[in-house]
């Protein structure tokens, strides 16, 4: 046994894998296998399920290895109130079993198949990036329509505040919101600041925002009781 | 996001997101679209932001094509406004193709969201 092995207490770290091989004197296993089991969600999944008193890695490898004797190809561990993974070592033989070392053959078609998804990541990066890229210019482009449709007045409140006022065709106020294009338009009081209703009407097609505002704009300015008949009523809600 | 507003001396509270203040960054830097003398230009709102299709109204072949254009959207669906200069408030629904306008703006029907 490796010194100290058998004296873990909680908070130690566990032995590494060749303390561990040289100690239980088992069948060979990878060291790779070995860590991700004890480091992994595997270690901690099993703690926490064998036994409430096992709350932690440590405490549990202690009461696993405590008292293990080696013979040939099995072992024999006295941890008693874990039903399913006492006495036999199975649960241990079982997960180094399952490991198997690649042939020369499938780390070559892994490392392909990992370059292969490398080049599909980097792909689908460049396509996003030139989508946004493209979304960025159709937005600016959009901005550039609306301001130059805005008096300076009502550019000043979209630049500062994020919004501006129009009055419709029936005289009321309106205040478009540029906060997205749904559920941004205000029907505002003649004095004051707190609106009345909120309605959600805009043009179909994922336009750019400032797209959506002049078309706000337009319905309102030329019929805002159309407006008001096609759009939802987001504030107050209907009763 | 809770939003305060203060009403003869009374806190009226809202919490309601499409009520903040929030607002988005508006990154366009031109904010005037120069529409140069005896032309007309004529906007179709799209996800590139609009397309845009000019004609000199002194050219028969540019009227036509600019016609042509607001036509094939019309019969789509697509309503137009006629705008002036800076006072998009002063926008106005028109049915038929209008070389003298300064500016035309198509877009699709709006729908309720």
């Amino acid at each position: 046994m490796p010194a100290g092995l058998g004296e873990l207490t909680q908070g130690t770290v566990p032995p590494t894998a060749e303390e561990m091989a040289a100690h239980l004197s088992i069948l060979p296993f990878k060291e790779e296998a070995f860590q991700s089991w004890t480091t992994g969600a595997t270690w901690y999944a099993w703690c926490s399920t064998t036994s409430t008193t096992m709350t932690t890695g440590d405490t549990a490898w202690i009461a696993w290895n405590n008292g293990v004797t080696t013979t040939t190809g099995s072992l024999a561990l006295n941890y008693t109130t874990g039903t399913a993974y006492v006495s036999t070592g199975g649960q241990w033989v079982a997960w180094n079993a399952s490991y198997t070392e690649m042939t020369e053959e499938q780390e070559a078609a892994f490392a392909e198949a990992q370059r292969v998804a490398e080049e599909r990541r980097l792909a689908q990066e460049a396509q996003w990036a030139a989508e946004r890229a493209e979304c960025d210019k159709a937005s600016e482009r959009a901005e550039e329509l609306l301001l130059s449709l805005l008096s300076e007045e009502q550019a000043a409140t979209y630049r500062e505040h994020g919004w501006f006022e129009v009055r419709g065709s029936s005289g009321r106020r309106w205040r478009i919101r540029n906060r997205g294009q749904s559920g941004n338009v205000d029907l505002m009081p003649e004095i004051g600041d707190v609106r009345q209703a909120t309605y959600c009407a805009h043009p179909p097609g994922r336009l750019p925002h400032a797209d959506a505002h002049v078309a706000q704009m337009l319905a309102l300015v030329t019929d805002d009781e159309a407006f008001e008949r096609t759009a939802n009523r987001h504030y107050p809600r209907a009763a | 996001m809770l939003a305060v507003q203060w009403k003869e001396g009374r806190a009226l509270a809202f919490r309601h997101a499409s009520y903040s203040e929030e607002k988005r960054k508006v990154t366009a830097v031109n904010d005037e679209i120069t529409v140069p003398e005896g032309h007309g230009l004529m906007h179709e709102l799209n996800k590139t932001g609009d397309t845009r299709v000019m004609w000199d109204r002194a050219n028969s072949d540019e009227v036509a094509a600019a016609r042509a254009q607001f036509e094939a959207l019309t019969k789509k669906g697509f309503i137009a406004y006629r705008a002036e200069g800076k006072e998009g408030t002063r926008g106005e629904v028109i049915r038929k193709f209008d070389p003298e306008a300064e500016r035309i703006i198509l877009v699709r029907q709006l729908v309720g969201g």
